[in-house]
Protein backbone atom coordinates (compact mmCIF):
# COMPACT_ATOMS: atom_id res chain seq x y z
CA UNK A 1 0.00 0.00 0.00
CA UNK A 2 2.53 2.32 1.26
CA UNK A 3 5.00 4.12 -1.86
CA UNK A 4 7.77 4.79 0.18
CA UNK A 5 9.80 1.56 1.14
CA UNK A 6 12.15 0.94 3.98
CA UNK A 7 14.42 -1.68 4.48
CA UNK A 8 14.38 -2.71 8.42
CA UNK A 9 16.17 -5.42 10.22
CA UNK A 10 14.89 -7.44 13.11
CA UNK A 11 17.27 -6.49 16.56
CA UNK A 12 17.44 -8.90 19.20
CA UNK A 13 19.53 -7.15 21.93
CA UNK A 14 17.84 -4.12 23.66
CA UNK A 15 19.55 -2.14 26.27
CA UNK A 16 20.61 1.48 26.04
CA UNK A 17 24.28 0.44 25.24
CA UNK A 18 23.44 -1.61 22.56
CA UNK A 19 21.21 1.07 21.42
CA UNK A 20 24.05 3.62 21.72
CA UNK A 21 26.40 1.32 19.75
CA UNK A 22 23.45 0.95 16.85
CA UNK A 23 23.12 4.82 16.51
CA UNK A 24 26.92 5.49 16.23
CA UNK A 25 26.72 3.07 13.45
CA UNK A 26 24.08 4.93 11.44
CA UNK A 27 21.10 3.15 12.61
CA UNK A 28 18.18 3.96 13.95
CA UNK A 29 16.55 1.79 16.77
CA UNK A 30 12.85 1.52 16.17
CA UNK A 31 10.01 -0.64 17.63
CA UNK A 32 6.95 -1.81 14.84
CA UNK A 33 3.57 -2.76 17.00
CA UNK A 34 -0.22 -3.36 17.08
CA UNK A 35 -2.72 -4.64 19.38
CA UNK A 36 -0.20 -5.09 22.25
CA UNK A 37 2.18 -7.39 20.05
CA UNK A 38 5.69 -5.93 18.86
CA UNK A 39 8.98 -6.33 17.66
CA UNK A 40 12.39 -4.47 18.12
CA UNK A 41 13.79 -3.43 14.47
CA UNK A 42 16.40 -1.21 13.28
CA UNK A 43 16.49 1.19 10.18
CA UNK A 44 19.46 3.24 8.54
CA UNK A 45 19.72 6.45 9.64
CA UNK A 46 20.50 8.13 6.08
CA UNK A 47 17.65 6.43 4.11
CA UNK A 48 15.04 7.23 6.89
CA UNK A 49 16.32 11.04 6.39
CA UNK A 50 16.26 10.83 2.52
CA UNK A 51 12.22 9.46 3.01
CA UNK A 52 11.34 12.23 4.94
CA UNK A 53 14.01 15.20 4.00
CA UNK A 54 13.57 17.05 7.71
CA UNK A 55 9.72 17.34 7.83
CA UNK A 56 8.57 13.32 9.09
CA UNK A 57 4.93 12.76 8.39
CA UNK A 58 2.98 10.70 11.18
CA UNK A 59 0.01 10.22 7.98
CA UNK A 60 1.59 8.46 5.86
CA UNK A 61 1.78 4.59 5.16
CA UNK A 62 5.62 2.75 4.13
CA UNK A 63 6.30 -0.66 3.18
CA UNK A 64 8.83 -1.73 6.20
CA UNK A 65 10.65 -4.83 4.38
CA UNK A 66 11.53 -6.34 8.05
CA UNK A 67 14.56 -8.88 6.35
CA UNK A 68 12.75 -9.29 3.18
CA UNK A 69 9.15 -9.46 4.32
CA UNK A 70 6.83 -6.59 3.65
CA UNK A 71 4.69 -5.06 6.38
CA UNK A 72 2.62 -2.03 6.04
CA UNK A 73 2.89 0.56 8.74
CA UNK A 74 3.23 4.41 9.24
CA UNK A 75 4.80 6.52 12.13
CA UNK A 76 3.65 6.51 15.52
CA UNK A 77 5.65 8.66 17.43
CA UNK A 78 9.69 9.93 17.00
CA UNK A 79 12.07 10.70 19.55
CA UNK A 80 14.63 13.74 18.34
CA UNK A 81 17.75 14.88 20.24
CA UNK A 82 17.19 18.53 21.90
CA UNK A 83 20.00 20.00 20.36
CA UNK A 84 21.69 17.36 17.50
CA UNK A 85 17.79 16.63 16.41
CA UNK A 86 19.52 13.44 15.55
CA UNK A 87 16.80 10.60 15.72
CA UNK A 88 17.10 8.59 18.87
CA UNK A 89 14.01 6.28 18.41
CA UNK A 90 11.25 5.55 16.04
CA UNK A 91 7.94 3.61 16.97
CA UNK A 92 5.68 2.30 14.02
CA UNK A 93 2.41 0.73 13.90
CA UNK A 94 1.46 -1.94 12.15
CA UNK A 95 -1.34 -1.41 9.47
CA UNK A 96 -4.36 -3.63 9.47
CA UNK A 97 -6.91 -3.49 5.71
CA UNK A 98 -10.22 -2.47 6.87
CA UNK A 99 -9.09 -1.03 10.32
CA UNK A 100 -9.61 2.34 11.53
CA UNK A 101 -6.02 3.89 12.76
CA UNK A 102 -5.93 7.01 15.09
CA UNK A 103 -3.10 9.34 13.67
CA UNK A 104 -1.95 13.23 13.48
CA UNK A 105 -2.69 14.71 9.62
CA UNK A 106 -0.61 18.13 9.28
CA UNK A 107 -2.68 21.06 7.82
CA UNK A 108 -1.13 23.37 5.20
CA UNK A 109 -2.67 26.73 5.40
CA UNK A 110 -2.62 28.28 1.60
CA UNK A 111 -3.28 32.18 0.51
CA UNK A 112 -3.04 35.46 1.68
CA UNK A 113 -5.70 36.31 4.50
CA UNK A 114 -8.45 39.21 3.55
CA UNK A 115 -7.95 40.12 6.90
CA UNK A 116 -3.83 40.66 7.03
CA UNK A 117 -3.72 43.24 4.11
CA UNK A 118 -5.85 45.42 6.64
CA UNK A 119 -3.47 44.89 9.27
CA UNK A 120 -3.99 41.96 10.77
CA UNK A 121 -1.98 38.86 11.90
CA UNK A 122 -2.66 35.56 10.67
CA UNK A 123 -2.39 32.77 13.48
CA UNK A 124 -2.92 29.29 13.01
CA UNK A 125 -4.28 27.19 15.90
CA UNK A 126 -3.17 23.98 15.27
CA UNK A 127 -0.57 22.73 12.69
CA UNK A 128 -1.58 18.97 12.50
CA UNK A 129 -4.95 17.30 13.55
CA UNK A 130 -6.07 14.67 15.36
CA UNK A 131 -8.22 11.69 12.90
CA UNK A 132 -9.68 8.57 12.77
CA UNK A 133 -9.17 6.83 9.24
CA UNK A 134 -9.55 4.08 7.28
CA UNK A 135 -5.42 3.93 5.63
CA UNK A 136 -6.77 3.52 2.47
CA UNK A 137 -8.27 7.22 3.06
CA UNK A 138 -5.10 9.02 4.89
CA UNK A 139 -4.02 11.74 3.27
CA UNK A 140 -0.84 12.93 4.07
CA UNK A 141 -1.94 16.77 4.76
CA UNK A 142 -4.93 18.70 4.36
CA UNK A 143 -5.11 22.08 2.74
CA UNK A 144 -7.09 24.64 3.90
CA UNK A 145 -7.58 27.63 2.11
CA UNK A 146 -7.86 31.07 3.88
CA UNK A 147 -7.91 33.46 1.47
CA UNK A 148 -11.34 34.63 2.85
CA UNK A 149 -10.31 34.97 5.99
CA UNK A 150 -11.36 38.66 7.48
CA UNK A 151 -10.11 40.11 10.61
CA UNK A 152 -11.70 38.24 13.90
CA UNK A 153 -12.69 35.19 11.51
CA UNK A 154 -11.70 31.94 12.18
CA UNK A 155 -11.47 28.38 10.11
CA UNK A 156 -13.22 25.52 12.07
CA UNK A 157 -12.96 21.70 11.79
CA UNK A 158 -15.93 21.71 10.23
CA UNK A 159 -14.50 23.37 7.28
CA UNK A 160 -12.36 21.22 6.37
CA UNK A 161 -13.31 19.18 2.51
CA UNK A 162 -12.12 15.22 3.68
CA UNK A 163 -13.25 11.90 2.71
CA UNK A 164 -15.74 10.42 4.57
CA UNK A 165 -14.54 7.72 6.40
CA UNK A 166 -12.06 10.23 8.67
CA UNK A 167 -13.58 11.32 11.74
CA UNK A 168 -12.07 14.01 14.20
CA UNK A 169 -11.59 13.63 17.67
CA UNK A 170 -12.14 17.35 18.10
CA UNK A 171 -15.26 19.14 18.05
CA UNK A 172 -16.50 20.55 14.91
CA UNK A 173 -16.43 23.71 16.02
CA UNK A 174 -12.92 24.10 17.18
CA UNK A 175 -10.88 26.30 15.71
CA UNK A 176 -7.69 25.98 13.03
CA UNK A 177 -6.51 29.29 12.28
CA UNK A 178 -7.78 32.56 13.02
CA UNK A 179 -6.62 36.25 12.10
CA UNK A 180 -6.16 38.91 15.16
CA UNK A 181 -5.33 42.36 15.38
CA UNK A 182 -2.70 42.59 17.68
CA UNK A 183 -1.87 45.33 20.52
CA UNK A 184 0.60 47.64 19.45
CA UNK A 185 3.83 46.49 21.71
CA UNK A 186 5.95 49.80 22.71
CA UNK A 187 9.48 49.31 23.86
CA UNK A 188 8.98 49.82 27.63
CA UNK A 189 12.12 51.02 29.33
CA UNK A 190 13.03 49.06 31.93
CA UNK A 191 12.13 50.18 35.46
CA UNK A 192 14.37 50.75 38.37
CA UNK A 193 15.52 47.68 39.19
CA UNK A 194 16.30 47.38 43.55
CA UNK A 195 12.57 48.60 43.43
CA UNK A 196 11.25 45.49 41.42
CA UNK A 197 13.50 43.16 43.44
CA UNK A 198 12.17 44.76 46.53
CA UNK A 199 8.44 43.89 45.65
CA UNK A 200 9.66 40.05 45.00
CA UNK A 201 10.88 39.86 48.27
CA UNK B 1 11.35 43.50 33.18
CA UNK B 2 10.12 39.58 33.38
CA UNK B 3 10.54 38.77 37.43
CA UNK B 4 8.12 36.41 39.48
CA UNK B 5 5.20 38.28 41.81
CA UNK B 6 6.70 36.86 44.99
CA UNK B 7 8.95 34.01 46.01
CA UNK B 8 9.05 31.51 48.31
CA UNK B 9 12.93 31.61 49.50
CA UNK B 10 15.18 35.21 48.28
CA UNK B 11 18.53 33.41 48.19
CA UNK B 12 18.95 30.09 46.68
CA UNK B 13 21.85 27.77 46.18
CA UNK B 14 23.65 28.14 42.52
CA UNK B 15 23.57 24.25 41.79
CA UNK B 16 24.30 22.53 38.30
CA UNK B 17 22.99 22.31 35.13
CA UNK B 18 23.17 18.95 33.81
CA UNK B 19 21.56 17.63 30.78
CA UNK B 20 19.53 18.51 27.65
CA UNK B 21 16.16 20.15 27.96
CA UNK B 22 13.77 17.37 27.89
CA UNK B 23 10.53 19.82 27.73
CA UNK B 24 9.98 23.03 25.95
CA UNK B 25 12.76 22.01 23.10
CA UNK B 26 10.28 22.21 20.30
CA UNK B 27 8.28 24.91 18.61
CA UNK B 28 5.08 24.71 20.17
CA UNK B 29 3.26 28.09 18.86
CA UNK B 30 5.24 30.62 15.71
CA UNK B 31 6.92 29.32 13.06
CA UNK B 32 10.76 30.32 14.01
CA UNK B 33 12.37 30.52 17.07
CA UNK B 34 15.41 30.67 18.75
CA UNK B 35 17.15 27.32 20.22
CA UNK B 36 19.45 27.53 22.92
CA UNK B 37 22.97 25.15 21.94
CA UNK B 38 25.05 25.55 25.36
CA UNK B 39 23.33 25.51 28.98
CA UNK B 40 23.64 28.39 31.45
CA UNK B 41 21.53 31.28 32.66
CA UNK B 42 19.63 34.46 31.39
CA UNK B 43 19.03 36.66 33.36
CA UNK B 44 15.63 39.09 33.26
CA UNK B 45 17.67 41.90 31.57
CA UNK B 46 19.27 40.01 28.80
CA UNK B 47 15.77 38.47 28.28
CA UNK B 48 14.48 41.72 28.00
CA UNK B 49 17.31 43.25 25.62
CA UNK B 50 16.46 40.07 23.59
CA UNK B 51 12.59 41.43 23.56
CA UNK B 52 13.12 44.42 22.39
CA UNK B 53 15.74 44.04 20.14
CA UNK B 54 12.84 41.63 18.21
CA UNK B 55 10.42 44.31 18.80
CA UNK B 56 12.34 46.84 17.10
CA UNK B 57 13.48 44.59 14.18
CA UNK B 58 10.28 43.50 13.16
CA UNK B 59 8.55 46.79 13.80
CA UNK B 60 4.65 46.14 13.12
CA UNK B 61 2.91 42.62 13.17
CA UNK B 62 4.55 39.47 14.44
CA UNK B 63 3.08 38.21 17.42
CA UNK B 64 6.58 36.75 19.67
CA UNK B 65 6.47 34.34 22.73
CA UNK B 66 8.93 33.95 25.52
CA UNK B 67 9.43 30.52 26.65
CA UNK B 68 11.59 31.10 29.47
CA UNK B 69 10.47 32.89 32.28
CA UNK B 70 13.22 33.95 35.21
CA UNK B 71 11.83 32.61 38.46
CA UNK B 72 15.56 32.27 40.26
CA UNK B 73 16.76 34.81 42.30
CA UNK B 74 20.72 35.14 41.98
CA UNK B 75 22.85 37.24 45.01
CA UNK B 76 26.10 39.36 44.63
CA UNK B 77 28.57 40.61 46.71
CA UNK B 78 28.62 44.68 47.10
CA UNK B 79 32.00 45.59 45.59
CA UNK B 80 35.07 45.80 47.37
CA UNK B 81 33.85 43.47 50.19
CA UNK B 82 36.07 40.99 51.62
CA UNK B 83 34.84 37.19 51.47
CA UNK B 84 32.98 35.44 54.21
CA UNK B 85 30.23 37.60 56.11
CA UNK B 86 27.51 35.51 54.73
CA UNK B 87 25.88 35.85 51.28
CA UNK B 88 25.48 38.32 49.46
CA UNK B 89 22.25 40.41 48.36
CA UNK B 90 19.55 39.41 45.83
CA UNK B 91 20.34 41.25 42.54
CA UNK B 92 18.13 39.76 39.95
CA UNK B 93 15.77 36.95 38.80
CA UNK B 94 17.87 34.47 35.90
CA UNK B 95 15.98 31.52 33.73
CA UNK B 96 18.21 28.59 33.96
CA UNK B 97 18.60 26.85 30.20
CA UNK B 98 19.42 23.44 29.19
CA UNK B 99 21.04 23.22 25.51
CA UNK B 100 17.84 22.09 23.50
CA UNK B 101 15.31 25.07 25.15
CA UNK B 102 13.49 27.29 23.02
CA UNK B 103 13.74 30.78 24.27
CA UNK B 104 12.00 33.12 21.78
CA UNK B 105 9.23 31.62 18.89
CA UNK B 106 7.97 34.33 16.44
CA UNK B 107 5.44 34.12 14.28
CA UNK B 108 3.34 36.75 11.60
CA UNK B 109 6.09 37.90 9.93
CA UNK B 110 8.40 36.74 7.00
CA UNK B 111 10.53 34.31 7.01
CA UNK B 112 13.40 36.57 6.20
CA UNK B 113 12.70 39.70 8.55
CA UNK B 114 12.20 36.66 11.19
CA UNK B 115 15.68 35.21 10.64
CA UNK B 116 17.12 38.61 11.27
CA UNK B 117 15.01 39.70 14.52
CA UNK B 118 15.93 36.45 16.24
CA UNK B 119 19.66 36.53 15.21
CA UNK B 120 19.67 40.30 16.37
CA UNK B 121 18.12 38.84 19.37
CA UNK B 122 20.55 35.91 19.96
CA UNK B 123 23.51 38.27 19.65
CA UNK B 124 22.18 40.16 23.59
CA UNK B 125 22.16 36.28 24.66
CA UNK B 126 24.93 34.84 27.09
CA UNK B 127 24.79 31.25 25.36
CA UNK B 128 25.24 30.30 21.98
CA UNK B 129 22.07 29.67 20.41
CA UNK B 130 20.57 28.77 16.56
CA UNK B 131 17.70 30.14 14.91
CA UNK B 132 15.55 27.44 13.48
CA UNK B 133 11.81 27.24 12.06
CA UNK B 134 9.20 25.08 11.96
CA UNK B 135 10.25 23.13 8.75
CA UNK B 136 13.63 21.92 9.95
Amino acid sequence: MGSLVLKAEKRSETGKNINRRLRASGMIPAVVYSHGVGESISVCQKEFTGLFKGHISESVILTLMIDGKEQDAYIKDYQKHPVTDQMIHLDFFKVTDGEKIHTFVALEFVGSPAGVKKGGVFEPIEREIEVEVLPRDLLEKIVVDVTKLEIGESVHISDLKVPDSMSFKQDASHSLAHVVTLRTSDDEEPEEESEVIADAE
Amino acid sequence: MLMPKKVKHRKIHRGRLKGTAQKGSSISFGEIAIKALERGKLNSRQIEAARISITRKVKRGGKLWIRVFPDQPFTKKPAETRQGKGKGNPEGFEARVLPGRILFELAGVNNEVGIAALKAAASKLPIKTKVITIED
